[in-house]
This record gives C-alpha cells, structure tokens and sequence, in this order.
C-alpha cells in the first residue's frame, strides 16, 4: 500500500470514520493519515523544526488518535482541530523539553506540500491563511510567537520589548479577531 | 480567581502562553466555575480557535516510515485484504461483557447489601446512643435525687439528734431543778436528817445526804467533787456484809456540786435503822471503786 495512496475520506462524517478508526479499520486510519498527516507534520516541524523529530510527533499523534478515536467519534468532536491540537501539543511538549522553547533562529525545513493535498483542506488552509492575514501584524506575532515558538507572554514581552500587559492585550484581541472570522467548527462545516 | 480575572487570562490559556502558576491557577478555576455562560465554553472557543492556527501552514511530507511505524505498533491491517474473524472477535467481546455484566451487577448487589447493612447499623447505633443518653440522664437524676435524699436525712439525723439532746439536757436540767426543789422541800419537813459524808483517800469532797424516813427518800447533796473520769459517780448502798447495791448516780458540774437521788425502791426496802452510803468514781467497773466519801446513819428516824 502506497503512503500516496488517496482513499476519498468522508469528511463530513468524522463520527463515521472515528467510529471506523476505533473498529481497528486500517483503511480509515490510512485515510485520515493521508488527509492529515502533512497538517501535523507542519505544525510540528513549524515547532520543533527538525524532521525527525517532527516525524516522531506524527506518529505519535496517530497513535493517540487511534487510543481516543472511541470516545472523540461519541463527542464528534472535529477531525481538523483534533489532530492539529495533538500534533502541536506533543511537539511542544519535546520542546520544552528540550530547554529552547524561544529558538531565535527556529526556521522550520522547507515544506513540501503533498502532492495530492485534497481541495477542501486546501481551501480550510486559506480560509485560515486569509483570516490571518485580517490581524494587525503585531497581533500576528503574538499569536504566532505563543503558538509556534511556545513562548509566555512574559517571554514574548521580553523579546519584542513591550509591556506584559500589551502583549495579553494583543493576545485576546487577536484571538477573538481570528475566532470573528473563521467558523467555530471547520470540519463540519465542510 | 473571579471569572472576570479567567476571561483576561483564557486567551494566554488557550495559547499555552501562561506560566505555570498562572496556568495552574487557571485551570483550577476551570475546574470548579459553573458559571452560566461558563468559563469552560469560553475556553473552548478560544482553544479551538487557537489549534486553527496550525491549519494555515501548507502541509509538509512525512516519511514513508511514519506510517509504516504506526502499522507496526498497532498491527493494523487492511480490512480490504484480510478478514477480520468479526465472529471470534464479537463472540469474545460478547463474553467479556457478560463476565463483566455480571460482575458488575454482583459487585452493584453486594453494595446495596452493604449500604443497607450499615444502614441499619446506624440506626442501631443511634437508637443504643439515644438508648445510653437517657438511662445516663435519668441515673444522673436519679442520684442527684438520691445525694439531696441523704443530705436531707442527715440534715433531719443531726436536728433530731440535736433536738433529742437538748431534750435530754432540758429535761435534765429540769429533773435537776426538780430534785433540788425536792432537797429543798426535803430539808424544811421535820422528819428529815442531813448525814455528812466523810471524805476518803485525802478527798476534799463536802457530802451530804438528806434522808427523810417518812417518805424513805434520800438525795445526796455534794461539792467539791473531784472530776471523776467518766464524768460521773456511783452511790452505793452498803448492807452490812451484804453485797452492796447500786443505789443512782451522781453528774458533778463546773465547780464539783452534784445533787442525785438514792433508788427510792431501795429505800423502800431497807432497814431504816442502818445504812451507809459510797461514792465511787463511775470508771471502775462492777463492784465498789475509789471510794471519795462514806457514810452512815445511825437510824433513819433518828434526828442528828
């Protein structure tokens, strides 16, 4: 079986296909991977910024997925937001372990997009791109410098030299810009 | 933490941008606020919204590896190429959940039993509480009756036995007064005698005896007795060799006077022509003691 392989996921049932996953189907852990994996792979090389670390945090987001795809499918829980929390949670979790978890120079590898990267994820990535891009950029690097770097607002504040205050200031506001105009639940949406 | 502090915070908490204590003081609110709208719906937003940032990065390749390693940690495999054994595999899951059913219902029916166990023992043990307050109030009442009862009693035993002996001084006092008046009388009839005792054994006791043979009375009139121990003295009748008799007593007061009266049933029945009379310290027991002074008459109708 090819890891390129693509199996149509069935996105607007991300209860069937938890269901399906907890059932021990390879063929919807498969699916999910491939639609998946490049997204987690991202988020964790964006973090950590090594392969093979980042590698590592994938397949130990899939496990979990695997562990919690019983209980997530009873929740309906959404498939996207899921996998991306886990993804960045257990890379930030090797990162602070590791002991830098405010790289100066964190510049992830290149990524290389899957080739066959499907239409709606490719259209989530811009809805998100786009909504980005509606922030101040000093909102913007907050956000990114507390979510990708995993820096405190202390931290952050040290670095860009402004007040603690300012930085949690951006911080909501930026959060609450972003949650306006993205919707609450992309994968059912989908 | 108020609610209002957690909505400052829930931005940095979703993030992960708070410091450990701030984030545990956060999650510790999270955990407790019921707040409506809560707390916890507003972190999830916030959470939600914050895991979407990881959505805007284009997607980057993992190594063939990666799936190849989580196949190998779970031992999937393709339900396209392999059947799964659905039956054995239901059956087991089957079994497995009756045994756990069971047991479940087991464990579940054998708490119930217990609870209701413990139940009644806590009724019992209130009921032998309440049982063990009142037996302890009313022993408690009850000897508290009983400790004023004998207070009581020995409040009645000490005015009675204080009542009887001022009695018994009264009315000695008053056969005191009437023996004197007796003496008096006594001494004013013309048949009457004085005899004077004479002291013995170096004694400065003054006794006399008033005898009226017509009425065969006699009464003992003394001073200057000495204390006598015991307190008291014995008058004796003495009968020639006859043993003597025990004819009454004599209680001396400050100063050594006494006054008492010879048994007059003795008189009575003695010969008026002789008789002696003995004082003896009361200590001596039985027969005649110390004598302190003696006597005799010549003749009860005699006049001195």
């Amino acid at each position: 079986m090819s890891t390129h392989e693509t199996i149509p996921v069935q996105a607007a049932d991300p209860r069937g296909m938890l269901a399906r996953i907890a059932d021990g189907d390879a063929r919807a852990l498969r699916a999910l991977f491939n639609e998946r994996g490049g997204m987690a792979m991202a988020v964790a090389l964006r973090i950590l910024g090594d392969r093979r670390e980042a590698e590592l945090v994938v397949r130990e987001t899939f496990l979990e997925v695997i562990r919690g795809a019983h209980q997530h499918a009873v929740r309906g829980t959404c498939l996207s937001t899921w996998v991306a929390a886990l993804a960045h949670d257990r890379a930030r979790d090797r990162l602070l372990a590791r002991g830098d978890a405010a790289p100066d120079n964190a510049l992830p590898e290149p990524a290389e997009p899957l080739p066959l990267e499907s239409v709606v994820r490719r259209t989530e990535r811009k809805r998100v791109a786009g909504a980005l891009a509606c922030l101040t950029p000093p909102q913007r690097q907050v956000l990114e410098m507390a979510w990708y770097d995993c820096m405190t607002i202390q931290g952050i504040a040290v670095r860009i030299g402004e007040t603690e205050q300012a930085v949690a200031m951006r911080m909501s506001a930026g959060l609450a810009r972003l949650a306006a105009v993205l919707p609450q639940d992309t994968e059912k949406s989908a | 933490m108020t609610c209002d502090e957690f909505r400052q915070h829930v931005a940095a908490l979703a993030l992960g941008a708070l410091e450990p204590d701030d984030q545990a003081e956060c999650q510790g609110h999270l955990s407790s606020c019921d707040a409506q709208p809560g707390c916890r719906e507003a972190y999830d937003r916030a959470r939600a919204t914050a895991v979407k940032l990881g959505l805007a990065l284009p997607p980057a390749r993992p190594g063939a590896n990666v799936w190849r390693a989580i196949e190998k940690r779970v031992g999937l495999v393709d339900a396209s190429e392999v059947p799964r054994p659905q039956f054995w595999r239901h059956l087991a899951a089957w079994s497995l959940s009756a045994v756990l059913a069971g047991l479940l219902l087991y464990n579940h029916s054998r708490q119930l039993e217990l609870e209701q166990q413990l139940a009644r023992c806590g009724d019992a043990t209130t009921k032998v509480r309440t049982y063990a307050t009142r037996t302890a109030l009313a022993l408690e009442t009850s000897l508290s009756r009983m400790r004023a009862a004998d207070e009581e009693v020995a409040r009645v035993r000490t005015t009675a036995s204080g009542a009887i002996a001022c009695t018994a001084n009264l009315q000695q006092m008053r056969g005191q007064l009437d023996l004197q008046r007796d003496a008096l009388r006594l001494l004013e009839r013309p048949t009457a005698r004085v005899v004077a005792l004479q002291p013995q054994g170096g004694s400065s006791a003054v006794v006399h005896v008033i005898f009226d043979p017509d009425e065969r009375r006699g009464i003992v009139v003394a001073r200057a007795l000495p204390l006598a121990l015991g307190g008291a003295y014995r008058i004796w009748l003495l009968h020639g060799k006859d043993p003597p008799e025990l004819a009454g007593f004599l209680t001396p007061e400050v100063g050594g006077a006494a006054l008492g009266e010879i048994d007059r049933h003795l008189l009575a029945a003695t010969e008026p022509q002789g008789m002696a009379i003995s004082l003896e310290a009361l200590a001596k027991q039985g027969g005649p003691g110390e004598t302190v002074a003696t006597g005799a008459t010549d003749g009860l109708s005699a006049r001195p």
